[in-house]
């Protein structure tokens, strides 16, 4: 059939002009679509794992036996771990709050108010180190075979490490390393479940429980089975993710805006507390939600071997460690948070009459960048040298220590030893604490906190001790309250 | 080391170090405590006047003349008989005058000689929710401003001293919480060390400020405040929000609560969403003259005028706050119908233009719909469905059911499925008709003689009691399972042999006629109102033949004495259907909204009109028929052409 010139013009034109009719209409109907919060598709893609279990036939003799037999493949790896803060203990040369001169501080020269120092305590410590054989200050941080691939990456199960981070006696090295593959939540619970001696010691938000959670405990860890490393977005090793104890800058941060957008509410209420509250405060309305955390120690108590019988109770007395209390399902404590760190420094000038305060957040309501953030607080007694009026890091653990000899001034000279504090000879005991920001155990939106936890008469909620004039509800936000330093916002 | 604030808060820790100083009202002076002679307490040791002592700075008498609360009707009784929408032996229409099957307690059946233990009687039985004042003042008790204005109120010593009719202390008795008085075997002590030097109470535990939710909760309902998971204990007539209507404000969301809800794991709605945005009483049941909500009904308001800037002045209202508060329009007696409708609707808050976007027909619904018919669709706990006079409990109690509870209310195991309330159309000021939430609860009691008066309390427990125990000849006809206690079903009138033995008994007593009379009162509900979540958006709920507005509802379990209730009482409410009994022995209203002339109601997809149904089966009929016909005939005709083309 052949068509004239005019039905080639109608054949074309009249779809032509359908179309453009079509995109007058969709653009008059087309209304200001809220965006979805679709935090699974800005998540990153797992890369599909090679299973390793063929690839390894003979016993391996020790643990940096098989880092050799992984970096037989993976060449860059232990380069890459080696320049972490997982490594070195360390991170890298910042400015820290209240002191002049940059420094590089982690776990390898701070002090906390657990255990309280690595420096004379290695062996102990470094079990929880990502390598192998830490036991003392010669420690070689540049040698790759002591890097241990697996404490992240056995899936056997088996895997367990001791004193110094060394493999336990009696680990299958074999089995452990046919197993290997992206780290699960048992790999970084391993350490960040256990820290301070113990499950849920010194976090409020991370122990054993993540690992088959239930919704109650965690939503995205029980109903969207999502792994540490899906929000802790691993590139080259480094594992993203600030903790306020061992870190003092705004940097290298994950935060729930990665997934989620930034105002996801259906209420308009709730999106405006976007700038005041950090999402955690309401979405985590309770820490420990089943398991207790250490939220006192007194090591001043310690050394009563008959209380210790009497009491019979671990989470209460330890003649080795002193007294404890915990707590579980516990309300948070709430502070203003600005992403940086008050930290207190081996060394600083302490006044041992006044709390010590040895983690803190920074900000205030006068802060545009401060967000009131939920904390667990943790309270100490520890030792401080009397005459230099600094905090000591006592040798507790190994031959000498307070945990065989529950000898203090020993366990203070041999720590001073290690750790170069000088000490006195006088000792004493100082209260401390220590600021343990809440992210994880995040509860189903259901169980959030509701208006009436922080606001209202009923609530009790002490808004002036933040620095309000008192309750937003009714004075409006802090914008609204004059107290937004107008200096900062140019800023 | 430079030391770096940083604030923080715990509020647990703090709420119970600081209980109630955080949220006190510090812009109250301390007072000294007066008695009736304006004398310090703590000389004369005498009671407490509440009137004398706010009355220091405050016009109470002015407070009290303008007090529902306190005069609840005692000013506009008059003689029973007369009043129109009452029973014939009420004598008003407040809490004073009207008699409530909930309460029971019959008044002035003895006329003025009796005047005192009629007052008595009503101090002990309704004055239970009464602030005191008005009626009340002729035995001593002056209304008491602490009841509601004290952070800290007694309530439970308030009650105890009521009972004992100890009438004079029972303000006193208020304040015991707060330590400012104590009570031992020698009375009620005045606390000298929570007083200061000047004979003034010393602030830190007595937060005297605007009533909190819980003071109204004292008479009106549950309230919940703080943490704790809500737990009801159900059974007291005072709470009449919770009782009648099934209401509980709370922020609090239900599968929280300690409560054994259906589906209760599933619950994530708060129980008020109103409580959960902290929006107190107050805030809808204003002070009628508060200058921050006072507003003109829109009858009365000059159509010119929005917003009338002229206002009381902050220490004008301090001295003469009216005690009227803002009300709706369906409460269940028409007390004060000058101020009724005072308070805002829902529409004076909320913009439903904006928030039902997704809604068709936006404006018919508004019209014909209140906005609880939707946003309070079902009710998870539970109200009362039946009050049963006709038999007591060896307690003096009457039997009560309760909706869609499996076992006695009073057990903290108790299973609550939950009730949807019934939607009855409702008369309101503007002239039109609406359907709104009720839930009708029926009432069942002896009344004699004629003009009928129900059976006293005293008179009833004569007939069924003997000191704390079931009289033995009820035992021997009530008593099936004779285990020498009656249960609840056991309890029940229903058969003639218990009917004619109580009937035998009450005329024993010198009663005319006695017989079993049976009502039903509806209650609208107001509260326990829900976000858009949460609320009704099933089109088909309403507009479906099996959807709400035909639904049947129960108003009552059981039929003492075979006795069927005939009208449904309630101020508005334009109740159209049938009462009908069911098989079972229950008694069902059927209602029937889309088909009452009178509410002109045509909902799509439940109404039905027959005239039209006709002309479209016609319609159908002759669509069919002229397709057939011409069809056929075209097939004739083709037939017919091609034989002649043959």
């Amino acid at each position: 059939m052949i068509y004239s010139h005019r039905m080639w013009l109608f054949m074309i034109g009249v779809p032509v002009l359908l179309l453009i009719a079509a995109g007058i209409t969709a653009f008059l109907l087309y209304e200001d679509v809220k965006p979805l919060d679709d935090p699974r598709s800005r998540m990153p893609r797992p890369l599909v794992h090679t299973d390793h279990a063929t690839f390894f036939t003979t016993q391996f003799a020790d643990g940096p036996a098989v880092t050799r037999a992984c970096l037989e493949c993976h060449e860059d790896s232990a380069r890459q771990v080696m320049r972490t803060a997982h490594w070195n203990w360390v991170g890298e040369e910042v400015p820290v709050p209240g002191h002049e001169q940059p420094m590089r501080i982690g776990k390898k020269n701070l002090i906390n108010n657990f255990c309280i120092g690595v420096q004379s305590n290695w062996p102990r410590c470094t079990v929880c180190h990502i390598g192998y054989g830490w036991e003392d200050e010669r420690f070689d941080f540049t040698n790759h075979e002591n890097v241990d691939c697996l404490v992240c990456h056995d899936q056997s199960g088996i895997y367990d490490k001791g004193d110094a981070g060394l493999p336990k006696p009696g680990v299958d090295l074999l089995v452990a390393a046919r197993s290997v593959a992206s780290p699960q939540r048992a790999n970084c619970g391993f350490c960040h479940f256990s820290g301070g001696g113990g499950d849920a010691v010194k976090h409020g938000d991370l122990d054993a429980t993540l690992l088959f959670p239930s919704e109650r405990i965690d939503i995205h860890m029980s109903r969207h089975n999502l792994q540490c490393i899906d929000c802790h977005h691993t590139v080259e090793h480094n594992i993203p993710g600030r903790s306020m104890s061992v870190s003092v800058d705004n940097a290298n941060r994950i935060a729930c805006t990665d997934c989620h957008i930034q105002t996801p509410h259906d209420d308009a209420r709730l999106n405006a507390h976007v700038t005041a509250v950090a999402c955690q405060t309401c979405h985590i309305p309770k820490m420990a939600v089943e398991e207790a955390t250490k939220i006192a120690w007194d090591w001043s108590a310690a050394g009563d071997l008959n209380l210790e019988q009497q009491l019979d109770d671990e989470h209460k007395y330890l003649a080795i460690k002193g007294k404890f209390e915990y707590a579980a399902k516990l309300r948070p404590d709430y502070a203003w948070y600005n992403g940086f760190v008050q930290r207190y420094i081996a060394g600083d000038k302490i006044e041992p009459e006044q709390t010590v305060i040895i983690a803190a957040p920074l900000g205030d309501v006068t802060d545009p960048a401060a967000l009131i953030w939920p904390f667990k607080i943790h309270r100490g007694k520890q030792i401080y040298d009397r005459e230099y009026r600094y905090l000591l890091v006592p040798k507790v653990f190994g031959p000498g220590g307070y945990w065989t000899e529950f000898n203090w001034d020993l366990a203070a000279r041999l720590g001073s030893e290690k750790s170069g504090l000088r000490y006195s000879g006088a000792y004493d005991f100082a209260s401390t604490i220590m600021y343990w920001p809440l992210s994880h155990m995040v509860a189903p939106k259901n169980q959030t906190l509701a208006c009436d936890a922080c606001h209202g008469p009923e609530a009790e909620f002490d808004w002036k001790a933040l620095g309000y004039l008192g309750d937003p509800v009714t004075l409006g936000n802090r914008d609204r309250q004059g107290l937004l330093s107008r200096e900062s916002d140019r800023l | 080391m430079k030391f770096y604030g940083t604030l923080t808060v715990n509020s647990f820790i703090l709420g119970f170090l600081t209980l109630t100083s955080v949220s006190a009202n510090v812009m109250h002076p301390e007072i000294a405590l007066l008695d009736a002679q304006e004398r310090n307490v703590l000389e004369s040791g005498a009671p407490v006047s509440p009137m004398k002592t706010c009355g220091f700075c405050h016009d109470t008498t002015y407070i009290e003349q303008s007090s529902t609360h306190a005069l609840v009707g005692w000013d506009r009784t008059s003689e029973p008989g007369t009043i129109a929408t009452g029973k014939p032996w009420d004598s008003g229409i407040g809490l004073y005058g009207r008699w409530d099957p909930g309460i029971y307690q019959v008044l002035d059946s003895s006329g003025a000689t009796h005047r005192e233990k009629v007052l008595k009687d009503w101090a002990q039985s309704y004055g239970r929710q009464h602030v005191g004042g008005g009626p009340t003042l002729e035995l001593g008790q002056e209304m008491n401003c602490f009841l509601c204005h004290l952070g800290n109120a007694d309530n439970s010593s308030r009650l105890s001293e009521l009972a004992a009719g100890n009438f004079a202390w029972v303000a006193t008795a208020t304040l015991l919480q707060s330590g400012v008085v104590t009570k031992g075997s020698d009375g009620f002590q005045y606390a000298r060390a929570e007083f200061t030097s000047e004979g003034k109470v010393k602030r830190e535990n007595f937060v005297l400020s605007d009533p909190r939710n819980t003071a109204c909760g004292f008479c009106h309902g549950y309230v919940h405040a703080g943490d704790l998971s809500v737990q009801i204990e159900l059974g007291s007539g005072d709470l009449s929000l919770t009782e009648y209507r099934g209401s509980v404000y709370a922020g609090q969301r239900l599968r929280n609560s300690a409560l054994n809800l259906q589906h209760k794991e599933q619950l994530d709605r708060t129980w008020d969403t109103h409580a959960e945005r902290l929006l107190n009483c107050t805030s809808c049941h204003y002070s009628l003259n508060n200058p921050l909500y006072r507003a003109e009904a829109e009858q009365t308001k000059p159509q010119h005028l929005k917003f009338d800037g002229r206002r009381l002045a902050l220490h004008q209202y301090l001295y003469q706050p009216m005690h009227r508060f803002a009300k709706g329009q369906s409460s269940y007696f028409q007390l004060e119908p000058e101020f009724k409708a005072a308070m805002r609707r829902c529409e004076s808050c909320h913009d439903t233009a904006v928030t039902h976007e997704w809604l068709p027909y936006k404006e018919r619904h508004f019209d014909r719909l209140s906005c609880e018919s939707c946003h309070i669709p079902y009710n998870h706990f539970t109200a009362r469905e039946q009050i049963d006079w006709t038999a007591i409990h060896a307690t003096g109690q009457p039997l009560l059911t309760y909706h869609n509870v499996e076992e006695r209310v009073c057990n903290p195991h108790t299973y609550f499925k939950g009730f949807a309330p019934v939607l009855l159309t409702r008369k309101e000021l503007d002239g039109k008709l609406r359907l709104a939430p009720y839930n009708l609860v029926s009432a069942y009691y002896w009344v004699h003689g004629e003009p009928e008066l129900p059976v006293s309390l005293e008179q009833l427990t004569k007939v069924y009691l003997v000191g704390a125990e079931h009289h033995p000849m009820i035992l021997a006809v009530f008593d099936r399972d004779g285990d020498g206690l009656l249960s609840d079903l056991e309890l029940r009138v229903d058969t003639e042999q218990k009917l004619a033995l109580v009937k035998d008994r009450l005329q024993q007593l010198g009663l005319e006629s006695p017989r079993i009379k049976a009502d039903v009162q509806a209650y609208g509900i107001h509260h326990g109102v829900t976000h858009g979540e949460w609320a009704t958006q099933d089109c088909a709920a309403c507009h479906s033949r099996a959807g709400r507005l035909g639904a049947e509802f129960e108003l009552a379990a059981y039929t003492p004495g075979g006795v069927i209730p005939s009208q449904i009482n309630g101020v508005n409410v334009v109740i159209t259907g049938s009462i009908e009994q069911t098989a079972r022995g229950a008694v069902i209203l059927k209602p029937n909204n889309f088909e009452a002339t009178d509410s002109d109601y045509y909902v799509l997809g439940a109404s039905r009109v027959p005239r039209i149904n006709r002309l479209g089966g016609l319609i159908v009929i002759l669509v069919i028929a002229g397709v057939l016909g011409h069809g056929g005939l075209r097939y004739i005709f083709a037939r017919m052409r091609r034989e002649r083309v043959r």
